[in-house]
């Protein structure tokens, strides 16, 4: 109980002490987590709303993988952009490995799946008569599809939100790219997996605490998202 | 200006079954038209396919304003316009579902604004203007989807049982605007009704279908009072036919 409670305590002074080596690592895990679902976003969001209301060749097979990969561990996604970034893989030339857009990289493997699965399934849970209405009130093809996701806005954020969860709460894949460099790739969960390992609690239980309230306040913005928000106005 | 629409040998089947047989009719330009019938006698098949949101089998629509064939495209589309039996509200506010069809056309904003308002006021819903039109009832999303097509000045309006879910008030004030978008702005109204009071009191035409097939049409007061077919005499007495 005393490593607890001394822990906490050591934890919060560092908290209101605004401690620089602790801040610049929430700092980077919510720049390299922000982006990585930044560029999930990008991509996944017409890549699921294409694959829910366009009809091609290997559909079925393309939301199978989407819908399997949502589970990707993420020590396999971490091995995956090792293995392309290592000296002897593909992009080995561009000397990413162990860097922050190594570890953005490897949480966008993780999260892109989620984001597009999530999309694909709101989209086409949405009425094809909201289709259908938008071309007899004048839509083009593109504006009657923007209209449809639109309309599924809510649930589209939630994945999104979903995605940016895994990024941060997320070590394996960014521990294998990153390396845990102090001051570098030195993230959140890396830095409580190892300041538990070396024994000293004071750090870990503040960036703990940290994690706990980012965990907060995206189930609020889920809360939010699926409740009813009004702050997309997109037509 | 209205366009006057005319079917030709039009067949459309789902699966084994036939939804329309041959229909070969003329929709008059700038007057309201009333498709009466039993339930599966392909009225709304007729609509959707007049509303190019479905194609016929076989058969020809041809689409003229001024004598001269529309094109078919995007610039036909926006011509016209359908509103469904239960018809869909955007997860925006009434004004913006009003706005919605203004916009896709491209209409100036500051036209949009004006035209926005006018719909609203004609169809007694600028009180709602605000409100999520996800909260409105079932007779007032029928209203507001009015509302939504008035706006748009079509040429020509496709109505599926506008009307099927209000009160006597509101269907008053629905028939209106049913009248305006005919008498003010020229468009053509096809209108499937099953409310013959409704067909008598707007429609200048009716044409009466059973079983996928045209049987008759023609002025209303001929409908109505000296049908040539049995079928239609019997339909338009009230008497059931199956």
């Amino acid at each position: 109980m005393d490593t607890i409670s001394q822990g906490t305590s050591e934890a919060l002074t560092l908290l209101v002490s605004l401690d620089p080596g602790l801040y610049s690592i929430i700092l980077l895990s919510l720049k390299v987590s922000c982006t990585a679902v930044f560029i999930s976003t990008i991509l996944g969001v017409p890549a699921g709303a294409f694959c829910a209301l366009r009809r091609f060749p290997g559909r079925q097979a393309v939301i199978a993988a989407l819908n399997t990969l949502m589970g990707l561990p993420p020590v396999v996604a971490g091995l995956v952009v090792y293995l392309f970034l290592s000296r002897s893989g593909p992009f080995g030339f561009m000397g990413l490995l162990y860097s922050p857009s190594a570890m953005v990289m490897a949480q966008s493997v993780i999260a892109l799946p989620i984001v597009a699965a999530l999309t694909r399934s709101s989209v086409a849970s949405v009425d094809p008569a909201v289709r259908e209405t938008a071309i007899t009130l004048g839509a083009s093809g593109a504006a009657a599809d923007r209209r449809v996701v639109a309309e599924a806005r809510q649930m589209v954020f939630a994945g999104i939100i979903a995605g940016f969860g895994r990024t941060m709460a997320e070590v394996g894949a960014v521990l294998m790219v990153g390396g845990n460099i102090a001051g570098y790739t030195r993230v959140m969960t890396t830095a409580i997996a190892m300041e538990t390992g070396k024994g000293s609690f004071a750090t870990a239980i503040a960036l703990g605490i940290v994690l706990l309230m980012v965990a907060f306040a995206v189930n609020i913005l889920l809360h939010l998202a699926q409740g009813g928000a009004r702050t997309w106005a997109w037509r | 200006m209205g366009m006057e629409i005319a079917l030709s040998g039009v067949s459309r089947r789902f699966g084994g079954r036939a939804a329309l047989s041959g229909i070969d009719a003329v929709f008059p330009a700038g007057r309201v038209s009333a498709v009466i019938g039993p339930n599966g006698s392909g009225k709304t098949t007729l609509l959707r396919i007049l509303a190019r949101l479905d194609k016929p089998d076989a058969g020809t629509v041809t689409y003229l304003k001024g004598g001269h064939p529309v094109a078919d495209g995007i610039s036909l589309m926006r011509k016209m316009t359908l509103v469904a039996q239960q018809p869909v509200m955007f997860n925006t506010t009434l004004r913006e579902n009003v706005a919605y069809g203004l916009n896709a056309r491209g209409i100036p904003r500051e036209d949009v604004c004006e035209r926005v308002d006018e719909a609203l006021a004609a169809g007694d819903m600028a009180g709602l203007a605000s409100a999520r039109a996800a909260t409105l009832s079932g007779g007032e999303s029928q209203r507001a989807a009015l509302v939504r097509a008035y706006a748009l000045m079509p040429d020509a309006v496709f109505l599926d049982e506008p009307t099927a879910s209000m009160d006597p008030d509101n269907t008053a004030l629905a028939e209106r605007l049913i009248m305006r978008m005919c008498e003010e702005h020229g468009a053509t109204v096809v209108m499937v009704t099953h409310n013959l009071f409704q067909a008598k009191r707007l429609a200048g035409h009716v044409f009466f279908m059973f079983g996928g097939e045209l049987i008759e049409y023609g002025e209303t007061g001929r409908i109505f009072g000296r049908p040539e077919k049995e079928l239609t005499s019997k339909y338009v007495s009230g008497e059931v036919v199956c």
